[in-house]
């Protein structure tokens, strides 16, 4: 991928990108499974 | 000789719903299973024939304790003869058996569909400032695991030690082409900033029964959910949750010839490892693959290393007994995989998981100067395997054509609603879409319909490759009705 288009398509990452990502990482805490 | 490698996929999905005071994981997994629209019914999986503690060792049980209430609320099986349902507080989807490694990552793909759908509809049941949200990954950062687990069928002649002997090296060293990636370490191993897999800090035995904690590699979990006096079911438990099409395929394809080719006792060694615990966690904190791994007697070996000789050793297994051409098919992808990881693992982002996310955090990083550590890259490590495409950042991948693509999104849809077509699964997703209502119940070796009220008649099914469209085809035609299915059935078996 040239520059122009990672550039563009971190953009993009950014703008769909859970709000407040340190809460939602913080709080995402799975029980252990399987 | 080799039998057919009937195969299938589990995965346990992460569930959350966001800004939600007190999380209820086990409710929110069931309200995922209730949400799924799918099916003009929904009928009620059969626990019979499940005995998870049952160890391929001749062990005998495991007491594995009470059935947790919650991991038993919700339970169903779909028109394309899939299993739904909550497992440990997680919403998991358990694919249907498919003979096409092809086959099998494209029911394992209908799965997020499933779950995307599910989660649609729970969504409209939430508060305005509540959000569900599903990944499919094996992690939540914090050391609690979740699996995604393959099932190969193989014959009952097998025996055990040699599984046991030949397996734990072939299982870690594909793991630099069926990880998925992770930010960070977990379960007390040493810290990285990222490494190939989700799963492979939790392994912790080279062989046995449990999935849950002590992790083995291999896992002997014997319930062939078919004729025992015939079968095993090989229940890997060392893979990820894959986003990739490609990687799927590749990681079921080559477990399958690998198994192909085991089972007709045609693998030249069992190429040991000294200790494959250990090796399963070098090889994943590996970035860079030159790392060797000692073996058994002696020497050293990378996991490319090792993975090219098995290559090698299955393309001439493969060349005198693999009709197929999907075989081949499998072959060359794993070739171009090696030769590309060999030279540059960037040159495989466009079908591996764990570098194509690698990559998109190395250069978010870069543009933003952040550390490893800084939250907005474990969100975006985290929001890759988001099962809803609008959010999901291996999505964004795909948009762009970064990422490979072995399906389009109709084969995907058709797949969540039709069984495949060379396997019992067609019987029984057949029969869920056309006498659903007189179905009480199913499971992956029976059916159990109602013929009158209060009539119960069991249809068993303990051959997996019994009631394909071939096999089953003509006779589906001829019934109109539950009845008359079990009236020819009931002829045809004496």
């Amino acid at each position: 991928m040239d520059s122009q288009k990672i550039d563009e398509l971190l953009d993009e990452i950014d703008s769909v990108l859970e709000e407040n990502a340190e809460e939602f990482v913080k709080n995402y805490v799975q029980k252990g499974g399987e | 000789m080799a039998i057919p490698k009937v195969l299938g996929t589990e995965t346990e999905f992460g569930v959350i719903i966001r800004n939600r005071a007190h999380q209820h994981q086990a409710l929110a997994a069931a309200a995922v299973i209730d949400g799924y629209p799918g099916g003009p019914v929904r009928v009620q999986w059969s626990y019979e024939h499940e005995s998870p503690g049952s160890d391929s060792r001749g062990f005998g049980h495991e007491n594995f304790g009470m059935p947790e209430p919650e991991s038993t609320l919700i339970n169903s099986v779909l028109t394309n003869g899939a299993r739904l349902y909550v497992d440990h507080s997680h919403p998991e989807y358990s694919s249907p058996e498919c003979v096409d490694p092809r086959a099998g990552a494209l029911y394992d793909k209908a799965g997020e569909l499933v779950m995307a759908k599910a989660a649609r509809q729970v969504q409209k049941t939430l508060p305005p400032n509540q959000q569900i949200r599903l990944y499919k990954n094996n992690s939540d950062g914090k050391s609690s695991s979740y699996g995604a687990h393959e099932n190969y069928l193989l014959s009952r002649l097998t025996p055990f030690g040699r599984v046991v002997r030949y397996l734990p090296t072939f299982l870690v060293s594909r793991q630099i082409f069926t990880g998925s990636g992770k930010v960070g370490a977990e379960n007390y191993r040493p810290p990285c900033s990222y490494q190939i897999t989700q799963r492979a800090d939790f392994f912790e035995e080279v062989v046995g029964l449990e999935t849950t904690l002590r992790r083995p590699i291999v896992n002997t979990r014997d319930e062939p959910h078919g004729d025992p006096t015939r079968y095993r079911r090989l229940h890997v438990i060392i893979g990820d949750a894959n986003l990739s099409e490609v990687q799927i395929f590749l990681k079921l394809g080559v477990t399958a010839l690998f198994l192909h080719a085991f089972e007709d006792q045609a693998l030249p060694s069992a190429l040991e490892l000294a200790d494959p615990v250990k090796a399963c966690w070098q090889i994943s904190h590996d970035l860079s693959l030159s790392e060797p791994v000692e073996m058994e007697g002696g020497g050293a070996a990378t996991a490319l290393q090792l993975q090219f000789q098995y290559l090698e050793w299955l393309s001439e297994y493969a060349r005198h007994r693999m009709e197929e051409e999907v075989w081949q098919v499998v072959l060359d992808e794993w070739e171009g995989v090696l030769v590309d990881l060999e030279r540059d693992p960037k040159l495989t982002a466009d079908r591996l998981d764990w570098t194509a996310k690698l990559g998109l955090l190395e250069a978010y990083r870069a543009r933003q100067s952040m550390s490893w550590s800084h939250p907005r890259l474990a969100a975006l490590a985290l929001q890759y395997h988001d099962v809803e495409p609008a959010r999901s950042i291996y999505h964004r991948l795909v948009e762009t054509g970064a990422m490979r693509r072995l399906f389009t999104d109709a084969e995907i849809e058709e797949a969540e609603r039709c069984p495949p077509e060379d396997t019992r699964a067609w019987f029984r997703g057949s029969c869920v879409s056309r006498f659903g209502t007189s179905l009480v119940a199913a499971n992956w070796d029976s059916l159990l319909f109602e013929r009158n009220p209060g009539d119960l008649v069991k249809v068993s099914m303990m051959e997996p490759l019994k009631g394909s469209r071939i096999n089953a085809g003509p006779l589906m035609e001829r019934v109109s009705d539950p009845a008359g299915l079990i009236r020819e059935l009931g002829e045809r078996n004496g």
